[in-house]
């Protein structure tokens, strides 16, 4: 059975999670949510992977550009100009 | 234009910062600030456009027709959103339109979370519907295998190519492109609420395989 920790069983704080990392919890929830959080270790953990798995996710961002896309637009850019 | 020899004035760096400047150079047609531009988002906008047309010429097709619509409609750019944020929405719209073209729609259709589907997806994540605790509860990473390695971004790749496209398309535009909620909705035309489900949904997946590649005293 679950630990209500802050009124909440953990089912609860999992669909509320998303919320709550996007700030969008009213005042309340969002302390019974994070009374839950502070007291119940599988759901800190749960919370815990979510934000790094997004953290991971925006280490994603800096990849290359394959040259020949930068070389075609670098093509296209050279003809707009020759026609303006 | 040899990039590598240009002495372009814009970084990409100047992209980001939107300052009077750099719009003023991309409203004059100034070559380097649409270089600057495209170095800066390039990447971002092929990834966003694959998400839609696959990992084929079209997607570079797309963004190449989303750069030029930009080039030619600078003037339209009121400032009312951020600039990569209108950059994006055009490169989304021509993207889109190729895909109903070429009969390859994203379907927002998994959205509607009914109860029986939220249930359903509570199951999946571990948790015991009934009592509402965990019946398999997430098991701990290995600290030192989160390092951002090639192999581990190797895995975040493919688990971003296995989510459904909706989902793939708001955990990229959120965790990968780093837009608010709000920019992505409106990015999407989804509301709020849908928006964060499919990133919610989508981030449980990445975590899921995650948790494959980093459970602690797990054999290898």
């Amino acid at each position: 059975v679950s630990e209500l920790y802050g009124g909440l069983d953990c089912s609860a704080v999992v669909g509320l999670i998303n919320q709550y990392l996007d700030d969008s919890l009213d005042a309340a929830t969002r302390s019974r949510l994070e009374h839950h959080i502070r007291e119940c270790d599988h759901c800190k953990r749960y919370l815990a992977q979510i934000q790094q798995t997004a953290k991971l996710l925006s280490g994603l961002g800096k990849d290359d550009i394959p040259d020949d896309v930068l070389n075609a637009f670098q093509r296209m850019l050279a003809s707009r100009k020759n026609d303006s | 234009v040899d990039l590598a020899d240009s002495k372009n004035v814009f970084g990409p760096e100047d992209v980001e910062a939107e300052e009077p400047a750099f719009l003023e150079a991309l409203r004059q047609r100034e070559g380097q600030a649409y270089e600057a531009l495209f170095l800066r988002y390039g990447p971002n906008l092929i990834r966003t456009a694959a998400t839609y047309l696959g990992g084929t010429g079209l997607a570079e097709e797309a963004v190449q027709e989303a750069l030029l619509a930009v080039y030619q409609n600078i003037e339209t750019f009121e400032g009312r959103s951020r600039l990569k944020t209108w950059v994006f929405r055009i490169l989304i719209n021509r993207a889109m339109k190729t895909a109903i073209r070429e009969r390859r729609v994203v379907s927002f259709s998994d959205v509607a979370a009914s109860s029986d589907d939220h249930a359903a997806w509570l199951a999946g994540e571990g948790l015991d519907v009934k009592s509402g605790a965990w019946a398999s509860p997430p098991v701990s990473w290995d600290p030192e295998r989160l390092a951002l390695s090639e192999e581990l971004r190797g895995i975040l790749v493919e688990a971003i190519e296995a989510l459904p496209e909706s989902q793939r398309l708001v955990v990229m535009l959120r965790d990968v492109e780093g837009f608010d909620s709000r920019e992505a909705a409106e990015l999407l035309e989804l509301s709020e609420a849908n928006q964060r489900v499919l990133l919610h949904r989508g981030r449980a997946r990445v975590r899921k395989a995650l948790t494959w590649y980093l459970a602690e005293g797990v054999g290898r």
